[in-house]
C-alpha cells in the first residue's frame, strides 16, 4: 500500500502587477493506494507578509484526509506590495500515510514572472479612454482652426470664380 | 502684369546682389531663427509686395503666429507620454522641454517652407475669383470709383490676389503640417518604438516627427 500524493501550484492571473490581486489555487492529488491524513498545504515562505497581503483565504490550509485516488483544492488571494523580479517557490505539502509517519513533499515550480510596477501595468494594460478624450480635445483646435480658415477662403472664392465662369 | 512681375523679380534679385556679404550673412542667419524680416530701407508699397511675394521670410504677425502653433502642437505629444507612457514630469522635465524646443524649431521651419511653396500656386488659382469679387466691388463702388482705371483695377486685383493666397498657404500650411506631426507621433510612438522604454520612446517619436515633417517641406519647394 502506498501513499503518494501530487501538488500543483499556480496563478491564475495572466498578469502579476503590483497593488493588483494575485490569485494562487493549489491542488493536492493522492496518486496512492491508501488514504493520506493531516494534510498540510504551508505557502507562507514564499509569500512573505512584508512582501504580500492576504486578501481572501490563507496561505496554509489543513486537510484531514485524502481518500485515494481523490483530490482536494485551496485558493488564496494576494496583493502584491512590492514590484520587479520575485522567486516563487513551490509550496511545502505535508501528510501522513496509514503509519503515522510524516512525509513531506512540494507543490510544482512556478514561472518566475515578474511583478510589473502600478507604472508599468497602467502603461501596458489600462485603457486610458479620458486620456485619449482629453488628446483630441487638445487636437482639435490646431487642427479644425486653421483647416476652416482656409476652408472658408477656399470655397468662398471657388464660388466666385464658377459663377464669373458661368456667366 | 506679367511684364511687371517679371521686372519685380529682376529688381529684387539687384537688390539681393547689391548687399554687402557679412551683413547678407548675419540677416539670413537672424532670420532663418526668428523667421521675420530685419528692419529694412524704407519702401513703397509695391517694393513692399514684391518684396513679400520674393522673399522666403514672414512678416513678424505671421511669423509669431508660426512659433506659438509650433510651440502649442510640439508640446502636445508630452500630454500622451506623461498620462499613457507614464512618464513623470519632474523626472522628465527637462526632457520633454528641450525635444518641445528642437520639434517647435523645425515645425516653425516648416510652416514657412511649406507657406512659401503654396502661396504662389493659390495665387494662380485664385486670379479668377479674386477679380470678379473686384469687380463686384468696383461695380457697387459709387460714380466717383467707377471712373477707376484699369491699371488701378489690376493693382487692386494683384494687392487682393497676394492678400487671399497669403492667408490660405498660411492656415494650410499650419493644418498639413500640423496634422502630418500628430500622426507620425502617434504611429511612431505606438507602433514602430512601443518596445523602447518611454523615455527613448518620446524622444525618438517626437524628433523624428519633426525632421521628417521639415524635410518634407524642404521637398515641396
Amino acid at each position: 500500500a502506498v501513499v503518494s500524493t501530487q501538488s500543483t501550484g499556480d496563478f491564475l492571473n495572466d498578469v502579476i502587477a503590483q497593488d493588483k490581486h494575485l490569485t494562487m489555487h493549489y491542488l493536492v492529488h493522492n496518486i496512492g493506494s491508501e488514504t493520506a491524513t493531516d494534510v498540510k498545504i504551508d505557502d507562507t515562505t514564499g509569500f512573505p507578509a512584508t512582501e504580500f497581503e492576504v486578501i481572501s483565504g490563507s496561505l496554509s490550509a489543513t486537510f484531514d484526509q485524502i481518500p485515494a485516488g481523490t483530490n482536494v483544492s485551496h485558493a488564496v488571494v494576494l496583493r502584491p506590495l512590492i514590484s520587479g523580479a520575485h522567486n516563487f517557490i513551490p509550496a511545502m505539502v505535508t501528510y501522513k500515510n496509514s503509519n503515522g509517519d510524516e512525509l513531506i513533499t512540494f507543490s510544482s515550480f512556478l514561472d518566475n514572472n515578474p511583478i510589473l510596477s502600478i507604472s508599468e501595468y497602467n502603461r501596458k494594460y489600462s485603457p486610458h479612454l479620458v486620456d485619449w478624450l482629453i488628446f483630441v480635445g487638445l487636437c482639435t483646435p490646431v487642427l479644425l482652426i486653421p483647416f476652416l480658415t482656409w476652408h472658408s477662403s477656399h470655397s468662398k472664392y471657388e464660388s466666385l470664380a464658377n459663377k464669373a465662369k458661368k456667366s | 502684369w506679367y511684364q511687371r512681375r517679371v521686372r519685380g523679380k529682376q529688381w529684387y534679385q539687384r537688390r539681393v546682389r547689391g548687399k554687402q556679404w557679412y551683413q547678407r550673412r548675419v540677416r539670413g542667419v537672424f532670420e532663418s531663427i526668428f523667421l521675420f524680416r530685419m528692419s529694412t530701407p524704407k519702401l513703397t508699397a509695391e517694393e513692399e509686395l514684391l518684396l513679400n511675394d520674393f522673399s522666403k521670410s514672414v512678416p513678424r504677425s505671421t511669423s509669431i503666429l508660426f512659433h506659438l502653433n509650433a510651440l502649442f502642437v510640439s508640446a502636445l505629444p508630452i500630454w500622451l507620454f506623461w498620462r499613457i507612457q507614464q512618464l513623470e514630469l519632474d523626472t522628465y522635465g527637462i526632457m520633454f522641454a528641450i525635444v518641445t524646443l528642437i520639434s517647435t524649431f523645425l515645425m516653425s521651419l516648416a510652416y514657412k517652407n511649406v507657406k512659401y511653396s503654396l502661396k504662389h500656386k493659390i495665387a494662380q488659382k485664385r486670379h479668377a475669383g479674386v477679380t470678379a469679387e473686384v469687380m463686384q466691388q468696383v461695380a457697387d463702388a459709387s460714380n466717383d470709383m467707377k471712373k477707376t482705371v484699369k491699371k488701378e483695377k489690376d493693382d487692386r486685383v494683384l494687392f487682393k490676389k497676394t492678400e487671399v493666397a497669403d492667408l490660405e498657404a498660411t492656415h494650410f500650411s499650419i493644418f498639413y503640417n500640423n496634422a502630418l506631426f500628430l500622426f507620425l507621433t502617434i504611429i511612431l510612438s505606438f507602433y514602430v518604438l512601443k518596445n523602447f522604454s518611454a523615455g527613448a520612446n518620446y524622444l525618438g517619436s517626437s524628433v523624428t516627427s519633426a525632421c521628417i515633417v521639415a524635410f518634407l517641406s524642404t521637398g515641396s519647394n
